[in-house]
């Protein structure tokens, strides 16, 4: 028998707010333990919340960018469980009204993965453990946090790295968060469950908690479905529970079963009151939105003529197309910055987190003087590829590499003057062409391009040479 | 003396320089000393930073300086009101070593104004309570009988103020404990609209019913603390503050023509001789021109479990966080974290408190929530829009404060629905949000007080604190049973 | 309703109080009595809650403003001071 994979995914997304939800403590990561802390934000008796006023624009922007409708009436809630990790015993959250629901986030094939809904709370504190002792740091403890919850629309484990890549480049897009699975500000939580091909129904599924990495969670995905496969064909059945991913195994094993889950006890947060979001507000923040990662790939591809590879490549990292953006005002080919960007910046970024911070030592106004350079026909392309290098390692401005004398002040009769010396001075390969020999012509062009330090247009060389010997 | 401006004669003593703040302050420390061992009202007594206080007041009227109303005098707080460097225990195990690191929005305001604070008072545990037995301190007595409970949960306040050794105290109502403490000691006890004052640093019990309020001697020293108090607090999300004007100034409006309702249901479980009182204060206002006006509220009976539900609900959260880890008691022995904690909460909390989480844990578990939480929401709703109807046919509603007067000390009922039922007129006043006031109206045979309640709408806390003073006036000639103890000016 | 010691049970472990078996069967008892009685209201209203703030307040926001935490040594102090700038539960032998 054939089966299918289905599965949906929470995923919790820490807001780059400046302090936290309730209080205004840093939400900085890091630091000394317990240094980015105060009575509230540890839960000391007779504290309230007061609700960070960003932290709802936030969701707001993440609901708009996934096609979400706003709640215009919202509320807080208590999540209620024990863990030493969490300093009140409860969790401020969202339970019956999140600030948004019924969106959607659209897959390369077309396919849309529907988002159920997706509220705000606060992140716990964090647990270590040292030889058998417990030691809790609550730097982390109120940090703010989406949690994007879809149905169960997901169908294997690349459209959940999709899925998770998407949402990954979209809320960075927005500016919400970073979104950095290894720093823990973005995990994921899935449900999986697999069924025969063609079921309709449902089969009995588990959930995998925090999966702080892409691969690891596509890892995690195939096991588990291979796991549950195995048990259904061998007549057993799935155990409804919370596993956890072992990277270094590759397997999930069981955390705890259904009996042992927690009964939360939901109920209003009576120390917070209600969140009346107007239309207004809803429809200045979604004028306010920056241009969809997919919209901006569109508009490379089709209006500016970026080969859709560099396209991609170029929205991918936020930094990088907001520096390519500023870089190719006035330009008249966006192409010879994507090219410099692809080509030559590229070369010094070692690594991922690298591409991320493009923090490259050329300004967007110095690539774009170096690019008109290109463009008026001032130098050629071979020098400017080599000063761009230069500018890399320097932070310096082109005018530092390239001398008034480099720079193709050389008219048309100067270049015409110089072929006919070429053509005079080599009548063995003018020969040699008119016998056939197309290649021959380089040898003419060679010496033109030599006597101008390489300043004139090999292409109008090379066509003004022809014309002289026909 | 005991039903005037204690707070008004002591600001002219101070300001006449007839009396130092040290002095005042002394007396009331001496009278402490004197009498806390058989009243036990006091947990913590800060007599160091009261006469630190006291000279630092001292210093300023001797420069000239204009002192606010409530400056120099000395007063007391619940031990449930967060005091930075000073003990604030909840009268529980659980944070018997508890030392906060912050004040309280209410102890930033009153120090603000140069208030002199005596000390920490005794209370129910976690204020859950209504006779101040359940503190891990040890009950309470009350003046005017030592035998009987000074009722709760703010007991220790109550006597203290009773007693004489406070002025005034500040105390917190979650289903009475301000007004029935003060209702069994013969003194005022004030029950402010929801919201108007600030609860940050009130250690929580009930979060959408607890609220801070004065106890004091007379209804006009109510309002002068009410004045100081009740401050916007852009820490706590459901301030509102009080609304603007003063109630000092309206204290001594006419109250001709006022429309004063009775609900039967109110009356329900009152015994005879405490109806008897509330009728014979009725026909006072009617003395003065008040028009009395009888109204039905069919949901008032379903008032106290409501209460019961949601107090214990929120409750049951609230007090999760006591888990030994940050601060407060933990237990000595245990294997694993789980069982640190669970020891730690089984060991740290009295028999009432469990008890009550159990119960709050209870009704929001998943099966129960829809049938009790849920339907208790609901009816809260319903009380609430009773009370909104009562309000268009009547200016305020009078009723007894508690159905009897003080009982004695350890008197166990097989029953806890006794014990609860005692809350019977105080808790709709909480699910409601009002303001609400008790002020004594005589005494039973056995000399114990007798408190009548009177009821405002919503933020209508300068009219319930004028009516109550009107009543105050009409019958200061008539003496009440006062308790001889304490300072006398 | 009836309420039997295996929900108090249930309700200790979930509120994280351990109980011995006195205490268990009395709050039983208690539980019962103060249940049935809760139970009244839900014969006198039916009908969809709908939430409401007691004091009709709306949108109570703080700006996004960060001010400084407190010093570590205030925030450890109801644990006489932690163990290396953490809050611990040391492994008792």
């Amino acid at each position: 028998m054939k089966y299918e994979l289905v599965a949906g995914l929470e995923t919790h997304v820490e807001l780059s707010t400046k302090s936290k939800i309730f209080c205004s403590c840093t939400t900085e990561f890091g630091g000394q333990p317990n240094t980015h802390c105060c009575p509230i934000c540890i839960g000391l008796p007779g504290t309230l919340p007061k609700l960070n006023r960003s932290v709802v624009d936030y969701a707001i922007k993440a609901g708009l960018i996934t096609n979400c409708t706003i709640n215009n009436v919202s509320k807080m809630d208590r999540k209620n469980y024990v863990y030493p990790d969490l300093s009140k015993a409860y969790q401020i959250s969202q339970f019956d009204l999140p600030i948004c629901k019924n969106g959607y986030i659209e897959l390369s094939t077309g396919k849309k993965v529907r988002i159920n809904r997706i509220h705000i709370e606060e992140d716990a504190g964090k647990l270590t453990h040292r030889r058998g002792d417990t030691l809790i740091d609550y730097n982390r403890a109120g940090v703010p946090l989406i949690e994007i919850v879809t149905e169960p629309d997901i169908r294997s484990a690349e459209e959940a790295k999709e899925y998770v890549e998407k949402l990954q480049l979209i809320m960075r897009y927005i500016g919400i968060s970073d979104c950095k699975m290894q720093e823990g500000s973005m995990r994921c939580d899935i449900n999986i469950s697999v069924r025969p091909k063609g079921e309709d129904k449902f089969g009995v599924r588990t959930e995998i908690k925090n999966m702080n990495s892409i691969t690891f969670m596509a890892k995690a995905m195939q096991y588990e479905f291979e796991r549950q496969v195995d048990l259904l064909e061998s007549g057993e059945e799935v155990v409804q529970e919370t596993r956890r991913y072992d990277d270094k195994t590759n397997t999930t094993e069981s955390m705890r079963g259904k009996e042992d889950a927690d009964d939360y006890r939901y109920f209003r947060e009576p120390d917070l009151i209600t969140i009346n979001i107007l239309d207004s507000e809803i429809e200045k923040i979604r004028e306010e939105l920056p241009e969809r990662p997919d919209e901006k790939l569109s508009r490379y591809v089709n209006e500016l003529g970026i080969p859709e590879k560099d396209a991609q490549i170029i929205v991918k990292y936020k930094k990088i197309s907001e520096y390519f953006e500023k870089a190719i005002d006035g330009v008249s080919s966006a192409k010879t910055i994507s090219n410099f960007i692809i080509g030559q910046a590229f070369r010094i970024l070692e690594n991922e987190s690298e591409k991320e911070k493009f923090n490259i030592k050329v300004s967007p106004e110095n690539m774009r003087e170096l690019a008109l350079l290109l463009e008026d026909g001032k130098i050629r392309s071979g020098l400017a590829k080599s000063t761009l290098e230069k500018m890399l390692d320097t932070g310096k401005s082109c005018k530092e590499f390239i001398s008034e004398e480099d720079m193709g002040s050389i008219d048309e009769n100067t270049i015409k003057t110089l072929c006919k010396e070429a053509v005079d001075a080599n009548s063995n390969a003018v020969k040699d062409y008119l016998n056939g020999k197309e290649k021959a012509i380089k040898a003419l062009v060679g010496f033109v391009m030599k006597s101008t330090k390489g300043k004139a247009d090999a292409i109008v060389v090379e066509n003004l040479i022809k014309e002289i010997i026909r | 003396m005991d039903r005037m401006s204690k707070i008004s004669y002591i600001h002219d003593l101070l300001t006449k320089k007839q009396m130092s703040c040290e002095e005042i302050t002394k007396k009331y420390l001496e009278a402490i000393d004197n009498h806390n061992k058989e009243l036990n009202a006091y947990i913590t007594v800060t007599k160091d930073t009261a006469l630190e206080s006291a000279k630092r007041i001292d210093k300023k009227i001797s420069l000239g300086e204009d002192i606010s109303m409530i400056a120099g005098i000395p007063m007391t707080m619940k031990d449930n009101i967060s005091t930075k460097g000073i003990l604030t225990s909840c009268a529980s195990k659980m944070l018997s070593n508890y030392v906060p690191i912050y004040n309280a929005t209410v102890f930033d305001l009153l120090n603000d104004n140069g208030s002199i604070l005596l000390g920490k008072t005794n209370m129910d545990e976690f204020a859950m309570g209504s006779t101040s037995e359940t503190s891990y301190y040890g009950a309470t007595s009350n003046p005017h009988n030592l035998d009987c409970v000074p009722g709760g949960s703010s007991g220790g306040g109550a006597a203290a103020v009773a007693g004489n050794i406070a002025v005034y105290a500040l105390g917190s109502d979650t289903g009475g404990s301000i007004r029935q403490p003060a209702s069994f000691c013969g003194v005022v006890g004030f029950k402010p609209t929801y919201g108007t004052v600030s609860r940050y640093g009130l250690v929580a019990f009930a979060s959408s019913l607890d609220q801070i309020g004065p106890i004091t001697t007379s209804v006009e020293d109510a309002s002068i603390v009410y004045d100081v108090i009740s401050e916007y607090d852009p820490k706590d999300s459901t301030s509102r503050g009080r609304n603007q004007e003063i109630t000092f100034k309206l204290l001594k409006n006419s109250i001709k023509g006022k429309k004063i309702g009775i609900v039967d249901d109110f009356f329900e479980y009152t015994n005879e001789n405490i109806k008897g009182h509330v009728e014979q204060a009725i026909k006072v206002y009617e003395s003065i021109g008040a028009e009395i006006v009888h109204i039905k509220m069919s949901s008032i009976k379903y008032a106290l479990p409501v209460y019961y539900i949601l107090a214990c609900a929120e409750a049951s959260s609230n007090l999760g966080r006591y888990d030994g880890i940050r601060y407060g008691y933990r237990t000595p022995k245990y294997r694993n974290i789980d069982e640190m904690i669970c020891k730690t909460r089984d060991e740290g909390f009295g028999k009432e408190v469990k008890h009550r989480i159990l119960l709050g844990t209870y009704v929001l578990s998943s099966g129960y929530c829809d049938e009790y939480y849920k339907k208790a929401q609901k009816m809260r709703s319903i009380i609430i829009d009773d009370f909104k109807e009562a309000f268009k046919l009547c200016d305020a509603l009078i009723a007894p404060t508690a159905p009897k007067t003080a009982f004695t000390k350890n008197y166990i009922s097989e029953d806890p629905m006794e014990a609860y039922a005692n809350d019977v007129c105080t808790v709709p006043v909480n699910i409601a949000g009002l303001p609400a006031i008790s002020l004594p109206c005589g005494s039973d045979k056995d000399g114990l007080p007798i408190g009548i309640q009177i009821i405002g709408n919503r933020f209508c806390d300068g009219e319930v604190l004028n009516i109550a003073y009107a009543y105050e006036q009409e019958t200061k000639n008539t003496s009440f049973k006062s308790v001889d103890m304490g300072v006398r000016l | 309703m009836v309420v039997t010691v295996e929900d108090v049970k249930k309700l200790a472990k979930l509120s994280k109080i351990s109980m011995n078996e006195e205490e268990l069967n009395q709050l039983t008892e208690d539980m019962q009595k103060i249940i049935s009685f809760a139970h009244e209201i839900n014969d006198a209203c039916d009908g969809e809650f709908e939430f409401t703030d007691i004091n009709n307040i709306i949108n109570v926001f703080r700006d996004d403003i960060v001010e400084e935490s407190f010093d570590r040594k205030e925030i450890l102090s109801g644990v006489n001071g932690g163990e290396d700038g953490f809050f611990a539960v040391k492994k008792l032998i």
